[in-house]
């Protein structure tokens, strides 16, 4: 009787985990399906239906790629700036109390400042290229960085610094042996917030003063009341935003796999 | 020739700017091959006797000698090496190369040597075949292996030990300890035991060091005469009873002491 039980147990654990993937393709694909069907004749030129998106992302695709390259450029070159000017200060911040008294409030002065509001600036500074979104891009990175990694190389309890001071290891010893890999954690968890941020800030900073990239796409079919066109490049945009975060969770799974012990405990 | 001597030693703390008489006057030594147990009450300064002999904190009074030098001495001659409550072992490292850590520091890395000596000391401590594994899929009992693995890499005449098994159950506990003695009896080391177990404290050593608080003063230092190799059936013996009794009464009269002094202190 309790095998049999058990069995029963069993198979409805294995029927709760098909649910829990299931009910959120169900729920996408319904809210797809009813777009599609009831929204979409009354408001089709506000809402285009979705197979119609669909359709004309395919075949604006080499446009929309030819596009997303330089997005994805600004982005990438934006964000690996931003994160190693993070990491380096926040080893700054962590060896040197003097460094990071004087540097904090122009490190939060950064962070509160409106960073769209200062492309204008940056612009007028470097010219209408890629310098000034890159810029853009890698001042945003830069903060959730720094914060995060100051959080991660001083996460290591008492013990381990005694351990490694009994062994008589110097300061550079801590820090490549124990600091630096117990703060890779935080520096994914930074990632994941930067990374579909600066797609995200890539594309606004094309809104201005830009020729290509999918945020001057964007402005151009919207100034050319190409509807379709601008949803199309909105699907591209969202996707490509997705498959930064795919590809940062990933990573972390293949170079960190020990990263969600840290955290845990 | 013995391995630790102390000679009066003092230490103050400074806490929320009062200060704080953590040891005093504290003296002993420490033979070669010895097992020795430090015990007393919560916050009696035990760990920080430790810390001095390693050479992590600097006595304010009184003299320290380990193995014929100063700790800070000893410390970078590799004299000693300790062992903590938590085992800290680093999950971005396999096992071995947990085991590997001290010969990486300071050094220049040998690693076809080392790697052969860390298989052998994983296999004396009984984790062969986990050389590979994370230390996350270890449990409590198993990570302290390592961790005493990982203590006696650079063959050190000193181990100091920290509550090493304060945090497993008794049953592991009980293993554990049967295991240190078996390991103790292969190596050539002192051992230093911090512990607040008296049972634990009478099975494993030579001596007893029984300590007071506020200020740790050394109150006695009992020699265990049971014989070895000691077996689990020896805590239920009756010898061992009358040391554990001592032990515990001595305690018992420090802490009652204690006591009272802090109800004086509270008078108006």
């Amino acid at each position: 009787m309790i095998v049999v039980e058990k069995q029963k147990r069993l198979q409805k654990t294995a029927l709760n985990k098909g649910l829990n993937w299931l009910l959120p393709v169900l729920c996408m694909g319904g809210l797809i399906l009813l777009w599609e069907y009831w929204i979409g004749d009354s408001l089709k030129f506000v809402l285009p239906r979705p197979s119609l998106i669909f359709n004309q992302f395919i075949q604006q695709i080499h446009l929309l790629l030819n596009n997303a390259y330089i997005t994805i450029f600004e982005a990438f070159v934006g964000l690996a700036i931003g994160t190693v000017i993070g990491v380096l200060f926040s080893i700054g911040f962590v060896y040197s109390k003097g460094f990071a008294k004087s540097v904090y409030p122009y490190a939060l002065i950064l962070r509160s400042l409106p960073l769209m509001a200062i492309l204008p600036i940056l612009t007028s500074l470097m010219g209408p290229g890629y310098t000034s979104k890159i810029t853009l891009i890698a001042l945003a990175s830069f903060f959730p960085v720094l914060i995060n990694m100051v959080q991660g190389l001083t996460a290591i309890n008492k013990t381990t610094i005694e351990l490694m001071q009994s062994l008589n290891a110097s300061k550079s010893e801590i820090f490549w042996k124990v600091r630096l890999p117990s703060s890779l954690p935080y520096l994914f968890t930074s990632l994941k917030i930067t990374g579909s941020g600066a797609i995200v800030a890539a594309i606004i900073s094309e809104y201005m003063y830009a020729v290509n990239g999918l945020g001057a796409l964007m402005v151009s079919f919207m100034f050319g009341s190409r509807l379709l066109d601008l949803w199309a490049t909105l699907l591209a945009s969202t996707i490509l935003s997705l498959l930064v975060y795919i590809l940062i969770v990933f990573l972390e799974k293949i170079l960190i796999p020990w990263g969600k012990h840290i955290k845990e405990g | 020739m013995a391995s630790v001597v102390l000679k009066n030693v003092s230490k103050l703390f400074i806490i929320n700017n009062e200060p704080f008489q953590a040891l005093k006057d504290i003296s002993f030594e420490i033979g070669e091959q010895e097992f020795v147990s430090i015990i007393g009450p919560s916050g009696c300064g035990k760990s920080t006797i430790l810390r001095l002999i390693g050479g992590l904190l600097f006595p304010d009074e009184g003299e320290i000698d380990v193995c014929g030098m100063s700790p800070t001495e000893a410390r970078k001659n590799r004299m000693y090496s300790f062992v903590f409550q938590d085992a800290v072992l680093f999950p971005w490292r396999s096992v071995i190369q947990n085991v590997q850590l001290p010969m990486e520091i300071n050094q220049k890395f040998d690693k076809k040597a080392s790697h052969k000596k860390a298989t052998e000391l994983l296999k004396l401590v009984g984790l062969s075949g986990f050389e590979e594994a994370s230390p996350n899929q270890l449990s409590g009992g198993m990570r302290h292996r390592v961790a005493l693995a990982r203590a006696l890499m650079s063959s050190p005449p000193l181990i100091f030990m920290d509550e090493p098994f304060a945090a497993l159950d008794e049953i592991t506990r009980d293993r554990m300890n049967l295991e240190l003695l078996r390991i103790w009896s292969e190596t050539k080391s002192s051992i230093v035991f911090v512990t607040h177990s008296i049972e634990e404290a009478v099975f494993l050593s030579d001596r007893v060091i029984v300590l007071s608080t506020r200020p740790g003063e050394k109150v006695a230092d009992i020699k265990i005469d049971l014989p070895r190799p000691r077996k689990l059936e020896l805590k239920q013996n009756e010898e061992s009873f009358v040391y554990s009794n001592e032990i515990r009464k001595l305690l018992a009269s420090v802490t009652q002491k204690a006591a009272e002094q802090t109800g004086m202190n509270n008078l108006p």
